[in-house]
């Protein structure tokens, strides 16, 4: 996991010196340039991390409720 | 602004002119918020989507309810709605570091439930959250638009200097760093902040990504034309971004530590026998004063032990001190308790909070925000008058400009506190005298009661603004 983290902040930079890709923003208060080609440069990283902490949560939480009797787990107060 | 266009009507609020959205103003003294016709879809779609009750619900954001049209303060006006009144209005340089921490996780929390019913918050800016209630609680209804599929997070560079940054700072670097706020109020520009923050914060994903290349990518693309028609960011990535500033913000710590006056209570002087009749006179003076008081202002209210003597009465009490640790504490234990009157804030009275912001009157200033029903100035005249040199005439007038009622303590040069005070300095206080402050408190307020605080050489005086004094 740590090393994963690594390769992420890495990758991120030298990917960051490459990337621009730009769309229409809508808004009252200017987002700026940078604020937005940042979000894009991230989005697929992001995106990724966040569907593995979805999946990774409800992978471990089947396993848990398949490990533990459901009164085991309601008294440890195992999160679902 | 739009007190022009309905004579004598309609009182325009200084903050809020940048949202074409619509406006607050004031009418017949009740707050109102002008939503326009450009506003229509959005507003519609709060309302219908379920989302308004859902954080309404979740005590996230100020309930209103709608009026008749009639109260519109232009034409423009497509609804008028009258939101519930915050009673003390704060700003981000008032609030310790888990109230600014608190205030932008609700932020977060927002967001994440708007994308639930199709909406995003367009801008991210603190000055949005109010305390209520002891929550933080989002104020501006009209911050919702539709969520477009594929539309980056417009807010996104407003939460980064408004909260991230300064958190980082005051966690990172020097939690006093959050009085940059005070200073830049549309947040701490992510340049600066990158520039305070030490190396370690490299090795943060989230801090590298959303404080240190944020910043080098506004300069990167500050003054380049682009054409901005080709990519877009899935929900997926929305949601990643929000859950990820979310777990960076939880993240960030900071500790108080004892300081000379989070630790007053535990070196001072004071006998417990003394500490119990104290709270027993303000207990016993609260309790006389009729009309009931709502609003008290605890001044030098270190961790708040006085202030909770009102705030447990249901009495809306400010607890300030210009001590951080001592606000945090102070906040931590309102958070623990649940406590709902209470509202710990950051101030120096000797530099306190001015009106700033366009025309000076954008955020106004702690003093505008006066008369307090009650003033609680508990051992505080002598850190006035001795380590600030404010003679007690001086003292006196400012106590009468922000109360109606004031429960002060004298304490006198022969006390303990006072004689470390004088220890390395010159005393050049002749005039620091009981008979002096009586003589000049008496110039502007009535003295309902005197009483000695027993074991210790101290006073605790009570008294009411005098109405029949010259200077009234």
């Amino acid at each position: 996991m740590i090393n994963v983290k690594r390769l992420v902040k890495w990758g991120l930079l030298l990917a960051f010196l490459n990337f621009a890709f730009p769309q229409r923003v809508y808004a009252y208060i200017d987002p700026g340039s940078g604020s937005y080609f940042l979000q894009l440069l991230i989005a697929g990283l992001l995106a990724a991390l966040y569907s593995i902490k979805v999946y990774w949560t409800r992978i471990r939480s089947f396993l848990v409720k398949r490990a533990l009797p459901s009164k085991l787990a309601k008294i440890l107060k195992w999160p679902d | 602004m739009n007190s022009e266009e309905t004579p004598g009507a309609n009182r325009g609020i200084p903050s809020s002119f940048r949202d074409p959205s619509g406006f607050l103003y004031f009418h017949d003294d009740l707050i109102y918020r002008q939503v326009n016709i450009r506003y229509k879809d959005n507003y519609d779609h709060l309302m219908d989507s379920g989302l308004y009750r859902t954080l309404v619900q979740s005590e996230l954001l100020v309930p209103h309810e709608e009026v008749l049209i009639e109260y519109a303060a232009s034409s423009e006006a497509y609804k008028v709605i009258k939101p519930e009144l915050i009673p003390f209005v704060s700003f981000p340089y008032e609030w310790s570091f888990s109230q600014l921490k608190d205030a932008a996780l609700i932020t977060l929390e927002i967001q994440e439930k708007a994308l639930n019913f199709g909406m995003a918050l367009k801008d991210g800016s603190a000055y949005n959250i109010q305390f209520r209630k002891g929550k933080p609680n989002l104020i501006d209804t009209l911050s919702f638009e539709k969520y477009r599929e594929g539309q980056p997070w417009v807010a996104y560079r407003q939460f980064c200097q408004h909260f991230l940054a300064p958190l980082a700072l005051m966690s990172y670097a020097d939690v006093r760093l959050g009085q940059l706020l005070r200073v830049y109020l549309d947040g701490i520009p992510l340049d600066l902040a990158s520039s305070l923050l030490h190396f370690p914060t490299y090795m943060r994903f989230s801090l590298l990504t959303h404080i240190h290349l944020h910043a080098k990518s506004q300069r990167h693309f500050g003054r380049k034309s682009v054409n901005t028609n080709s990519r877009t960011m899935t929900r997926l990535a929305f949601l990643g971004l929000i859950d990820n500033l979310k777990s960076s913000i939880s993240k960030l710590m900071w500790k108080p530590q004892d300081t000379e006056w989070s630790n007053y209570y535990v070196d001072s002087n004071y006998a417990s026998e003394a500490f119990l009749h104290k709270k027993q006179l303000v207990t016993e003076f609260l309790d006389k004063m009729n009309p009931r008081p709502q609003c008290v202002w605890d001044l030098g209210a270190n961790i708040g032990l006085f202030s909770r003597i009102a705030s447990d009465k249901g009495i809306l009490t400010i607890s300030c001190d210009m001590d951080p640790a001592c606000v945090e504490k102070n906040y931590l234990e309102c958070v623990k308790n649940r406590e709902t009157h209470l509202l710990p804030l950051l101030l120096d009275l000797t530099n306190p909070s001015p009106s700033v912001g366009w025309e000076n009157r954008e955020r106004i200033s702690f003093l505008k925000r006066s008369p307090a029903d009650v003033v609680l100035a508990l051992a505080l005249v002598h850190h006035l008058a001795l380590s600030n040199n404010l003679c007690l005439q001086k003292i006196a007038e400012f106590f009468h400009q922000i109360c109606k009622w004031l429960i002060i303590e004298f304490v006198p040069k022969n006390d303990s506190q006072v004689k470390r005070l004088l220890l390395n300095r010159e005393d050049i206080f002749p005039n620091y005298t009981q008979e002096v402050f009586e003589t000049e408190f008496c110039k502007y307020f009535r003295i309902l009661s005197a009483v000695r605080i027993r074991q210790t050489e101290r006073t605790l005086y009570w008294m009411r603004r005098d109405t029949s004094s010259p200077r009234e």
